[in-house]
């Protein structure tokens, strides 16, 4: 697929074009993922958001432990592993970070970058209780603080004008990996699991002009070529969990081998960001606080989260007709551990195959990981037959 | 064979013959053995300081709670109760206040790890209870959430009929709670905060913080109205707090003394009874033995640090601990002090800004006009563990130099993410700023199984050795 070669080659030079374009003037602005920082207030104050995607390697977690407790989620370590090690370019090239107060983990991972740099680090307050009134308003008075301070560092002004017209850019960005996403649905896929998955990375690091443009071409060409790989014998999974981070490649690695495809991920840096779109009529601030908070699928982390969760994965379930589900969890996440208890009680009773894997980012996870894919995915292969 | 076991726990004989019956029954419910209650007692003489009245009657007062908890199933219409890390008791504590002989309101975590598992050293069941359902062992959950989940499981407490959960500091709470909800039926109210203060904003807690948890306040009061099926009056609560207000101030006086006292006069293994009875709240019987205990343990202890008397030497490396010492192990702080190191000071007990006792509300005198959810809210947002992580770094070099300690034990609860890098970036701001030795050491404040006295030995003694030469 050419489009997504273009893509690879364009984050390979991404770095080197942050570096340009800072010294140009423009802001980088990084920020945790979890879908909580709209990327639209970034774009709109002329900034470009970064977000911190990486992970999956040992290296960084190991060195967070300079001053991180081990007992913090690898993903959250590496956020910080990364800085001290500084061989990732998007760690370094930044004017600011955003960091939403999404779980302990992330939260002292800010704490250490104010600890141990000069950069603006900027928290954003997320209610946990996310379908209240009284969280809703809490949420888009952040959101008016993060504008305020994004027009403090950016020196430009948020017109209302130009909000619109990122929420729109990005609505686009969303719309088109979403109906990527849902090409899926079919028997036969037309993209694979690892390239879907570098689409939904790519977004995060790429600029969206260019996203958007490259995944309108890319989406023509999958709608007519033929699959890029034939879904016949191969059990279809469901991945969940907390996240899967950009390097992080080992899960689909073991489970394209041992027969399987991953047809849908409802993890941080998947579904979750790109299933819904922002509204554009009205207060946009108000739009941007809705959907960031309310309308979209949520997080282990929130309050009462289990069963939207747990429904939200049988529908999935249905609509891409998947075989078994397999919750990927990163050791110490502990909101995900306790739902996964409940989560595997109830697909179990609704007779759906269910397997819990765990990882550190360390390389020996990976034999122990492979014996349980490959006997599950094989148990999934005789179900179906 | 409970007489002598009451009688350490500061009970007259009068009190023993009235109350013997319930405390009986609840022991018999608790499957507490006569070998239990030896090992009470042997516990109780060897880790804890029973020459102090003051800690006897302490002592008293949880064996009485320890009792109208595990009865309140069956001498109670509503029971409620409270979890770490709560604010105060006193929300659910202005129900029992207000209808004592109906509702029953407590903080069962604490009070069965200090008691069934400090005092007797049995709670390891319930703990592998938890492990056995969703806190599975070796995904460091908290030991404070195995405890709650545990005792639901084998039915060491009664079922409450609401949980009031604090999600407004760490994750695993309002999670594990969320599953006592889906898994037991348990109705859960929460009170919940944001914690987005960014590093420059202080020293006063910022108003959207105190609006938003205010009003998570006043909606978790009208929820535990509705469940117990009256409305609680602010007047209530106002009580409530109040007394408890100056069963702090009793507290702070103690606390100040220790701090200025060499040799120290008591043991931070005992001043962690009266401490926590903050937290747990008290029946509204134990309200005023609460405070005569609190007076008469100051008084004894200024006594003693007259005669100079405390638990070492004169003269002994006085040492800063932060964080808890462990609930359910009381012989790892008495290993500390053998070890020729005197604690004069926790950090969680100092508030920003300048290192107080008691954190500035004005004048005491006019506490009552003032509004009681905002006293909660910006007592425990001045408080150490609650503060910016920024001014918790000034405050504690600034307690540091104030109260010219000799070196710092960072002693962190494992499984928690909220403190255990904090504890690291302190250290690491402290060692930048002053030249004293410091660890920080990685317990389990309140699961006695995997960090014990003899594993932490090696690194204490470590730490004694760095502090005795540094001083010398």
């Amino acid at each position: 697929m050419l489009k997504i070669e273009e893509l690879r080659n364009s984050l390979r030079k991404r770095p080197g074009e942050l570096k340009r374009l800072r010294s140009e003037g423009k802001k980088v602005v990084g920020y945790f993922p979890g879908d909580y920082v709209p990327e639209e207030l970034i774009h709109s104050a002329g900034a470009i958001p970064i977000c911190f995607i990486h992970g999956g390697d040992p290296e960084s977690v190991e060195a967070a432990h300079v001053l991180v407790s081990r007992f913090v989620c690898p993903f959250a370590r590496a956020q910080f592993g990364y800085r001290v090690i500084g061989e990732q370019p998007y760690y370094e090239l930044l004017d600011m970070l955003a960091a939403p107060i999404t779980c302990q983990n992330l939260r002292r991972t800010a704490d250490l970058w104010n600890h141990t740099t000069n950069l603006d680090v900027f928290r954003i307050g997320v209610p946990h209780a996310y379908n209240s009134e009284d969280g809703l308003k809490y949420f888009y008075n952040t959101l008016i603080r993060f504008r305020e301070k994004l027009e403090q560092v950016t020196g430009n002004r948020v017109e209302e004008e130009k909000l619109k017209n990122s929420i729109n850019l990005y609505n686009r960005l969303r719309g088109l990996l979403r109906e990527i996403s849902l090409l899926r649905t079919a028997q036969d896929l037309a993209i694979s699991m690892r390239d879907f998955v570098f689409l939904n990375h790519a977004s995060y690091l790429l600029d969206p002009d260019l996203m958007v443009n490259t995944l309108d071409s890319l989406l023509n060409e999958l709608k007519t070529e033929g699959p890029a790989r034939s879904g016949d014998g191969r059990a279809r999974i469901l991945l969940t969990g907390p996240c899967l981070a950009l390097g992080d490649m080992k899960i689909l690695d073991l489970v394209d081998e041992s027969g399987g495809d991953v047809v849908v991920e409802e993890v941080c840096e998947g579904l979750r960001c790109y299933w819904e779109n922002v509204d554009v009529k009205g207060d946009q601030i108000q739009n941007l606080a809705v959907r960031y908070l309310q309308k979209r699928w949520p997080a282990a982390f929130m309050r009462m989260s289990a069963q939207p969760r747990l429904e939200n994965i049988l529908s999935l379930v249905e609509d891409f007709r998947v075989d078994g589900v397999l919750w990927y969890q990163l050791k110490y996440c502990e909101t995900y551990d306790f739902e996964c208890f409940y989560a595997a009680r109830k697909l179990e009773e609704k007779g759906v195959p269910f397997i819990k894997l765990e990882s550190e980012y360390d390389v020996s996870d990976r034999g122990p990981l492979k014996t349980r894919i490959e006997a599950f995915i094989e148990s999934l292969t005789k179900r179906r037959s | 064979m409970y007489k002598d076991f009451l009688g350490l726990c500061g009970f007259e004989k009068e009190e023993i013959d009235k109350e013997l019956p319930r405390i009986e029954r609840a022991f018999q419910k608790l499957h507490l053995t006569s070998d239990d209650i030896k090992n009470g007692e042997e516990r109780l003489k060897e880790y804890f300081d029973l020459e102090l009245k003051g800690m006897q009657k302490i002592f008293g007062i949880y064996i009485r709670e320890l009792t109208n908890l595990v009865l309140a199933g069956e001498e109670k219409e509503k029971i409620l109760y409270n979890v770490m890390p709560t604010l105060s008791p006193d929300l659910i504590g202005a129900a029992m206040l207000m209808r004592p002989e109906a509702v029953y309101a407590g903080f069962p975590d604490f009070l069965v790890l200090m008691t069934l598992g400090a005092i007797f050293g049995k709670v390891d069941h319930i703990f592998e209870a938890a492990e056995r359902h969703c806190s599975a062992p070796g995904a460091a959950h908290c030991g404070c959430c195995q405890t709650r989940l545990g005792m639901q499981l084998l039915g060491t407490v009664p079922k409450p009929d609401l949980i009031l959960s604090w999600g407004h500091y760490c994750d695993e709470v309002p999670k594990m709670d969320e599953l006592l909800n889906l898994l037991l039926g348990i109705h859960i109210t929460y009170v919940n905060r944001c914690q987005d203060e960014n590093w420059d904003e202080f020293p006063e807690p910022n108003q959207r913080t105190v609006d938003f948890y205010v009003n998570e306040m006043r909606k978790a009061v009208r929820d535990i109205s509705q469940t117990v099926g009256f409305e609680i009056s602010e007047d209530a609560i106002n009580e409530g707090l109040m007394g408890t207000l100056q069963y702090f101030v009793a507290l702070g006086k103690i606390k100040e003394l220790l701090a200025v006292s060499d040799p120290v006069p008591m043991s931070f293994a005992d001043l962690m009874y009266p401490t926590s009875l903050l937290l747990l709240g008290v029946s509204p019987e134990n309200r005023a033995p609460r405070m005569e205990a609190a007076n008469l343990l100051y008084e004894e202890l200024k006594e003693r640090v007259k005669e100079g008397k405390g638990v070492t030497e004169k003269g002994a490396p006085r040492i800063f601990h932060t964080g808890f010492p462990s609930f359910v192990d009381p012989s790892i702080i008495k290993m500390i002090y053998e070890l020729g190191i005197q604690i004069s000071l926790l950090e969680g007990d100092l508030y920003v800004p300048n290192c107080r006792f008691m954190p500035d509300f004005g004048d005491a005198d006019d506490y009552d006009k003032l509004d009681p959810f905002v006293i909660l809210t910006k007592a425990f947002l001045m408080s150490p563990v609650a503060t910016v992580t920024s001014k918790r770094i000034d405050n504690l070099i600034e307690a540091c130099k104030k109260f010219e300690v000799d070196g710092v034990l960072f002693y962190y609860h494992f499984s928690c993410r909220t403190y255990g890098t904090e504890s690291q970036i302190l250290r690491d701001a402290l060692k930048k700023e002053l030249n004293i030795p410091t660890m920080v050491l990685e317990g389990d404040i309140f699961d006695p199984r995997y960090y014990t006295q003899e594993q932490l030995r090696t690194r204490i003694e470590a730490f004694s050795e760095m502090v005795q030469v540094s001083r010398s």
